[in-house]
This record gives C-alpha cells, sequence and structure tokens, in this order.
C-alpha cells in the first residue's frame, strides 16, 4: 500500500497522473478509429510532423500547445489534401511530410542551442515535470476531444463503416474525414508531454487494439479501451518512478504486455472453446 | 421500346428520371445518351457486360459522380435536393469489414440523416430499425457482427438500412455477387415485397438466366442503353451484347473485374 501511496506525496507525481489518465482515457477512444481507418502511419506522422510546432513554441517562450495545435491541425488538413490532390497513395503523403517536419524540427532544435528544452523530453515524453499550466491544457484539450467525438458519434461510425452509403445518405463525409484529423490531432497533443513523440502511437492503437480483442462491437470496445489506458498509464507512472525511466516507454511497454497477454488469452480460449 | 415507356401514370413524375446522361471517368467515356426512367413499385435489373457502366450508372443515380452531360431527376427533383431519398447498397469490397458493428448497429446507421446533428436515437428509432430488420427476416441476427454473417444476410442488413432512411429509391451494386443461389432468392423475395410497397429498385447483375423470374424491367448497357424494357424484351438483346463483349475493351472503372455469371 506504501508503495502505491508513497509516490502522491510529491505535487509533482500529482499532476502527473491527472495528464496519464487523461491521456490513458483519450487517445484509445481516438485510436478506435485509428485502427478501424488504417490511420496508424497517420497518427505516428503528425506526431512527429508537429516537432517544428513544439520547438517555435519554446524559442517563442510560450506553451509547447500555443504552437503544436495550430501546426498539428494544419499538417493534418494538408496530408488529406495533398493525398487527394497529387495522386500518390496517402501512405506516401504523409511519409514525405512526417520525415520533411520531423527533420525540420530537429534542424531547428540543433541550430538554437541553449534552449530550456531537452530533445529527449520531447521525444519520449517528460510528465514528470510538468506544471499546474499543462495539467489544465491538457484536461481542457482532451475533454474538448471527447466532446467532438461523442458529438459526432453516429455520423463517424457511419462514414468509418460504410462511407460510400453515408454520402448518398446524404452525410458530408469529407468534412468528417477532416474532423476526425482535428481531434486527432488534438488527442496527440494531449499524449505528448505522456509519452513524447515517438510514443504517442503506442497510447493510440495499442488499448484500442487490445480491447477489440475483447469486445467486438465498437462503442463499447472504446470503453474498455478507455479503461485499459488509465492502467496502463497509472502503471506505466509507478514503473517510471520506481525504476527512473522515461514515462513513454515505461506505459509504451505495459500497454504492449497487455496486448500480448491478450493475444495469447485469445488463442488459448480459441484452442478449448 | 421508347425510354418513355414506364410503368408509372401518366400525368405523375417518375420516381427516377434518367435523361440523356454522359459520365466520363478520367477522360474517358463511359456512359452515353442513356435515358430511362422509372416510377414507384418497379424493381429493376441492370445488365451489361463488363465494363459496361453499370455501377457508374448506380454512382451517378446517387450523386455520387459529376454529369458530363444530362440531369437525373428524383421524383422531379435535381439529386442535390433529393440527398437521402436514395439508398445505396455498395459493392462489398467497398464497406470497411475492419470495423467492429453488429447487424443493429447497421441498419441504426440508416437513421443518421433523419436523427440529425447532435441528436441520439429515440424510441421511434428503436422502433424503426427493428421493424426494418423484421422485415428482412434479420432480427435474430441483430446482436451478430456483421463481417461474420453470410454474403446473403449482410445483403439483407444493407437493405434494412435502406430502409431505415427510409429512401423510396434503392440501388444495390452486384447484389449477387459471393452470394448462394437459395441466399439469392430469398433476397429477391424480401426486394419483391418492398417493390410491392411502392419502393423503385435497381439491381445491377450479371445473371442473365434469372432475369425474367427476378425483375419486372431491365436496363442492358453497354455505354449507351441497348435495350430498356421487359426482362423478355431485352434479353435476347443483352445476349447479343454480351456475346460481342469480348471485342470491348475491358474496362475496371467499372468495378466488375469478376466473371460474368
Amino acid at each position: 500500500m506504501e508503495i502505491l501511496l508513497e509516490p502522491f506525496q510529491f505535487a509533482f507525481m500529482v499532476r502527473a497522473l491527472i495528464i496519464s489518465v487523461a491521456v490513458g482515457i483519450v487517445a484509445p477512444i481516438m485510436g478506435s478509429y485509428i485502427i478501424s481507418r488504417g490511420l496508424a502511419l497517420m497518427g505516428d506522422a503528425l506526431s512527429h510532423a508537429i516537432l517544428p510546432g513544439v520547438v517555435a513554441a519554446v524559442l517563442l517562450g510560450v506553451s509547447p500547445f500555443v504552437g503544436t495545435i495550430p501546426a498539428a491541425v494544419i499538417i493534418a488538413i494538408l496530408i488529406g489534401y495533398l493525398s487527394r490532390r497529387i495522386g500518390f497513395s496517402e501512405d506516401t503523403t504523409i511519409g514525405i511530410l512526417f520525415v520533411g517536419l520531423f527533420a525540420l524540427g530537429l534542424a531547428m532544435l540543433s541550430i538554437v542551442r541553449g534552449l530550456a528544452v531537452r530533445l529527449e523530453d520531447i521525444l519520449l515524453g517528460q510528465i514528470l515535470g510538468v506544471g499546474w499550466g499543462d495539467v489544465a491544457a491538457t484536461v481542457g484539450l482532451g475533454v474538448l476531444a471527447l466532446l467532438l467525438l461523442y458529438a459526432f458519434h453516429k455520423e463517424l461510425v457511419f462514414a468509418t463503416f460504410d462511407p460510400v452509403g453515408a454520402r448518398v445518405a446524404g452525410l458530408p463525409t469529407g468534412f468528417l474525414d477532416n474532423l476526425l484529423l482535428v481531434v486527432l490531432a488534438l488527442v496527440i497533443v494531449v499524449a505528448l508531454q505522456a509519452v513524447g513523440i515517438i510514443l504517442v502511437l503506442a497510447m493510440l492503437i495499442v488499448p484500442a487494439a487490445t480491447a477489440r480483442l475483447l469486445v467486438r462491437r465498437f462503442a463499447p470496445a472504446m470503453l474498455v479501451g478507455a479503461l485499459l489506458g488509465v492502467i496502463i498509464a497509472i502503471a506505466g507512472l509507478y514503473l517510471s518512478f520506481y525504476l527512473n525511466l522515461p514515462s513513454g516507454p515505461a506505459m509504451t511497454l505495459v500497454a504492449v504486455i497487455l496486448f500480448a497477454v491478450a493475444v495469447a488469452a485469445r488463442r488459448r480460449v480459441s484452442r478449448h472453446p | 421500346m421508347s425510354p418513355e415507356s414506364t410503368s408509372d401514370p401518366p400525368g405523375l413524375l417518375p420516381t427516377l428520371a434518367v435523361e440523356d446522361v454522359a459520365v466520363e471517368l478520367g477522360g474517358r467515356v463511359i456512359l452515353e445518351d442513356v435515358s430511362f426512367s422509372a416510377g414507384p413499385g418497379v424493381l429493376v435489373g441492370v445488365l451489361g457486360p463488363n465494363g459496361a457502366g453499370k455501377s457508374t450508372l448506380l454512382n451517378a443515380i446517387a450523386g455520387l459522380l459529376p454529369l458530363k452531360r444530362g440531369r437525373i431527376l428524383i421524383e422531379g427533383q435535381a439529386i442535390a435536393g433529393a440527398r437521402g431519398q436514395v439508398a445505396y447498397v455498395p459493392q462489398q469490397e467497398r464497406v470497411n469489414w475492419r470495423f467492429p458493428a453488429s447487424a443493429w448497429d447497421v441498419v441504426m446507421m440508416g437513421r443518421a440523416r433523419r436523427i440529425g446533428w447532435l441528436r441520439r436515437p429515440g424510441g421511434h428509432d428503436r422502433n424503426m430499425v427493428r421493424r426494418c430488420l423484421e422485415q428482412v427476416g434479420m432480427w435474430d441476427k441483430r446482436t451478430f457482427p456483421v463481417s461474420e454473417l453470410s454474403g446473403g444476410q449482410r445483403q439483407r442488413i444493407f437493405v434494412a438500412r435502406a430502409l431505415a432512411q427510409e429512401a423510396n429509391i434503392l440501388l444495390l451494386d452486384e447484389a449477387f455477387s459471393g452470394v448462394d443461389v437459395a441466399s439469392q432468392e430469398g433476397l429477391v423475395a424480401v426486394l419483391k415485397e418492398l417493390r410491392d410497397e411502392g419502393r423503385t429498385i435497381l439491381v445491377a447483375t450479371h445473371d442473365v438466366g434469372t432475369l425474367s423470374a427476378r425483375f419486372d424491367m431491365a436496363v442492358c448497357l453497354n455505354r449507351h442503353v441497348c435495350g430498356w424494357g421487359t426482362p423478355e424484351q431485352v434479353t435476347p438483346r443483352l445476349i447479343e451484347e454480351l456475346y460481342s463483349a469480348h471485342t470491348a475493351a475491358h474496362d475496371s472503372t467499372d468495378g466488375n473485374n469478376g466473371n460474368p455469371a
């Protein structure tokens, strides 16, 4: 019991806990759409491509949120637009923007030395050093993302399952696709501090995929994913505290282990029905 | 047989009027001079060789493609003003089967536009979904994931979704491909029941042999309308087109890469 409570004598751990739980809830709910629509590469690319936005915000001395939200939203829309216009497949377009912007961010970081930010923290997550302002911004954005997904749930579901049928039925599928990308951008910004750029994808898809193994209906799988996400986030936070690991890898390892357990359990069940 | 001869009573607007329609895709003419019209309560088979433009025609009626020329009227209205009155049952491969939806969920999707933005389904919508599932004989399958249903059962679920949408015109693209013969007959029985309730139903199909048993009217399509009338009237012309089809260039934009049945 003491092992469980001890970390939370520290205010920084309380802040980290709040952010972890927020990420644990929001990311898998968004992730349910990512795995249904095959947007994993998009999620990964988006999280990398906002690095210039993060660096620019730090340079200007403002909160990273100020730089990342517009960067992520613009990039998300740009990817959708370019893949429709240029005619390369979407993954090629995404790949090019992904590496280009990530490289730009890295170049900006190494040109401007002596910043009050470490590359490692941006890449791997640095949840133990967040302030109350970050907590408020993370929770606020998380709630906004959830509200948008809730408000447009039935339309997003239809457009994800049968985009052609949805369009014929009179739904604005282009708007819905862009809306989903904007929410994805918000969720990535939310998850950034907890797990870092490289591992945002982990919180987006691993708990959602694990939930899909356990539950065979979309909305219930979303909720199970959120529950798993919270477990993963909290367990990762303890690992991070006691083993002195960056929070991103700690949470990711827990997530992947849970996934492996679910796969093994399902194989066992299907072998002995 | 002139394009005007349809089953609708004189003086009433036809449910569906296709007038002198041309469609180009990527600079190639897929449909040209296509005209026909259908009144309420007609079950129409759309037939033709591979690449004849059957899917393109259904997509155009669904409002998914821009017309190069001509117009398509739904109850006398342009398609843009008639959104929601047409329901589309896509080819199976155009549906995202990774999405875990139950049969109930899929039929409820049909209610999305009627329910309206920012609202949740109410008791009326749930009753509607139940009635639609019962009408296609799928009520006892409501909790099943659609991806685990057979081809014929899936088609029934999509037809139920079209009913839940309260659409007057149903478009079914390759409704019988991947569906075993017994299930095809079941699906036809459901479609005939809906026809008897006054709906206009267009089905793109390869199957010439069952044409007269299944459809009231038939369109023989090969870029142009090569025949329009009762199945008996159209069948000879259709067979001619199908046998000469091997000389026509294969057209992948139609989406029918399978073999004709």
